[in-house]
């Protein structure tokens, strides 16, 4: 299993790498269309799909625990994010930032252990896998949020089209009810674990800070005088904060969910 | 929530605010305050402190003590709020901070969400969103409830044993208890069967493990955070019955009126005063309950293993070893009220994305806000 995985995952990061080359090159020489990126991203794409049945049906559950699993699932969720926008608003330009995040979660992915490893009684329970999966989930949109606002703060066209507002918005609100998800399944799954839907514990406290986060940038996106760089600010403080939820505290504190 | 120019509308008080005489300034104050409230910006500038509030307050708590939400996690919080928050000050200030921020929150939800149904009660449009915040709502009122009239307990209880949860009105009996291994032999879970006593019948049982713990209405029994093996009780001999077996919960009529029941134990290193452990504390009792005396007997070195306990002679013979485990008994009267919150609020997120996407008859895209 694990040279299995070893094979599709690097895989996954040649053709996401190749993406990117060929997305440079074609930039640069004009010779060829820059959308032909996409289907080198489309077959990492299908590596990690492949990796991700595989590991499912060897673990039997939906692999989405440990560090390397969490980490695919985050790089998968902003690969579909970055082809769904490019499908859909033309969103060639952004693409080499989405891929490149996503490589990123990638290399973080290979430092955590590729075996299959068996469910213990605490996290045997779909609560958790909803929890982690669309926790992850969010991570990534949340990310790809941050990179368009990034895009429109240095005034980089990531749709010819036109359409970063939408792709900023999309983003944030998909991520926004799937983060919404995680702390629901997570409340319940506390509750029958531990006692409490609410815990006092640090990990918690910082998912509510990110909720309430989100939760603002929600009220204020369409108000005047927020369109334009107060809400690409917002989208890029809110991964901030979303990296320091996840790796900071990870780092920094000893958690109820450790990094590792 | 409604932007401010649908709350300027709903308050339909423009003209009378500007003419000057005092119903006019007073419905025009009324009118401001009504904006001021359900006004998204008010949720914002309360959601933003309350961020900084918490992180600021998080951070600089576990610094203080790692094991400060630990602590905390022990007490339902309005207890917490009342016995340890005022011992705490200053450090526990930002604590108080976050429970009016709190309220001041879920006051600027409850007053959007009312002018919501006063304004826009027959649009489909922002139903997804204002579900969101009902959900939110019950969420926070349970939680109130909950740390209100909540309550925490904890029972160690060895196999066979039953005892009173003090203040929950009802008894624990742990009828076995089995310690589930990997194939590595490490302890993974435990399963314990519980009955549950009220008024000294059984009201609930079943079976408890990792994840399934007890639950009967608002309260739950959790499967046990600590669990081992040690002394439960032993064999006495005695003067006027011979042996007699003494354990958890049980007591041996000696006769003329007169019980033998076991006190309490030590395990193996444990020590309280002069008693040294393992050993057992043994109580002669009269017929009404009342202690006549006691005596602590052990094998331990330099321990008593045998005593005169008013002219009852008694000799420890061997010690019972057994499983126990250490149970945690919750009560939450708001847990459902949160339940059916994350339900309805789970609900408003797909309404809000149906919405959103231009999936619901009538509602075009980017209705989410």
């Amino acid at each position: 299993m694990e040279s299995t995985t070893l094979a599709l995952h690097t895989s996954s990061l040649v053709f996401y790498g190749v993406s990117l080359g060929v997305y440079f090159v074609t930039r640069a020489t004009r010779a060829l269309p820059q959308k032909i990126a996409v289907w080198p991203a489309l077959a990492g794409l299908f590596c990690q799909l492949v990796l991700l049945l595989i590991r499912w049906k060897a673990g039997d559950h939906l692999p989405v625990t440990g560090l390397f699993e969490t980490q695919q699932f985050l790089a998968l969720w902003v690969i579909i994010a970055a082809l769904y926008f490019a499908f859909r608003y033309w969103a060639y330009n952004f693409f080499p930032a989405a891929v490149g995040l996503a490589i990123a979660a990638l290399v973080f992915a290979s430092r955590g252990p590729m075996a299959v490893t068996p469910l213990t009684p605490a996290i045997d329970t779909p609560l958790f896998l909803i929890h982690i999966a669309t926790s992850f989930a969010a991570y990534g949109l949340f990310g790809v949020a941050a990179l368009v606002g990034v895009y429109r703060l240095m005034g980089w066209s990531g749709s010819p089209i036109n359409a970063e507002r939408r792709m900023i918005d999309e983003s944030i609100y998909l991520g926004y009810i799937l983060f919404t998800w995680a702390m629901i399944a997570g409340s319940l799954w506390a509750y029958l674990a531990w006692g409490s839907y609410w815990t006092w514990r640090i990990k918690g406290l910082w998912s509510w800070i990110l909720w309430f986060y989100y939760s603002g940038v929600l009220h204020v996106r369409n108000r005047s005088g927020w369109h334009g760089w107060p809400l690409d600010i917002l989208a890029i403080v809110g991964f901030v904060l979303t990296l320091f939820t996840y790796l900071g505290l990870g780092l920094l504190f000893k958690t109820s969910h450790p990094l590792l | 929530m409604e932007n401010d120019k649908r709350n300027r509308g709903f308050t339909g008080s423009g003209s009378l605010a500007g003419d000057g005489s005092g119903s006019g300034r007073l419905r025009g104050a009324l009118a401001g305050l009504w904006r001021v409230s359900t006004s998204p910006v008010t949720f914002v500038v309360l959601t933003i402190l309350w961020c900084v509030d918490l992180g600021a307050g998080s951070v600089a708590a576990y610094f203080n003590d790692p094991k400060f939400w630990v602590k905390m996690d022990l007490y339902p919080f309005n207890l917490w709020m009342k016995q340890v928050a005022p011992r705490m000050f200053p450090q526990s200030l930002w604590i108080y901070i976050l429970v009016i921020l709190s309220y001041l929150m879920i006051a600027s939800l409850l007053l959007c969400t009312v002018n919501w149904f006063l304004r826009r009660r027959k649009m489909i449009k922002g139903l997804g969103e204002v579900l969101v915040h009902l959900g939110f709502l019950m969420i926070f009122a349970g939680f109130v409830i909950g740390s209100a009239l909540g309550a925490r307990d904890q029972v160690t209880l060895a196999v066979g044993q039953k005892k009173d949860v003090p203040g929950m009105g009802l008894s624990l009996q742990l009828e076995d208890l089995k310690i589930v291994q990997s194939p590595q032999g490490r302890p993974v879970d435990t399963l314990s069967d519980i009955k549950v006593y009220r008024d000294n019948s059984i009201f609930t049982e079943g079976r408890i493990r990792t994840n399934h713990p007890l639950i009967w209405g608002s309260t739950v029994v959790y499967p046990p955070e600590d669990y081992g093996s040690g002394v439960t009780g032993g064999v006495i001999g005695t003067s006027v019955r011979g042996a007699v077996i003494l354990g958890p919960g049980r007591s041996v009529s000696l006769g003329g009126d007169r019980t033998l029941s076991l006190g309490g134990v030590l395990q193996r290193g444990q020590r309280r005063g002069r008693a040294v452990g393992p050993g057992l504390l043994v109580l002669l009792k009269d017929g009404a309950g009342r202690l006549i005396d006691s005596t602590y007997l052990s094998p331990a070195p330099g321990m008593r293993a045998e005593d005169d306990m008013a002219g009852v002679r008694v000799t420890l013979g061997e010690l019972s070893e057994s499983t126990y485990g250490v149970f945690r008994v919750h009560r939450d009267q708001g847990v459902w009220l949160v339940i059916v919150g994350t339900v309805i609020l789970g609900l408003g997120t797909l309404w809000a994305r149906a919405g959103y996407l231009g999936v619901l008859p009538g509602v075009g895209e980017g209705s989410g806000s």
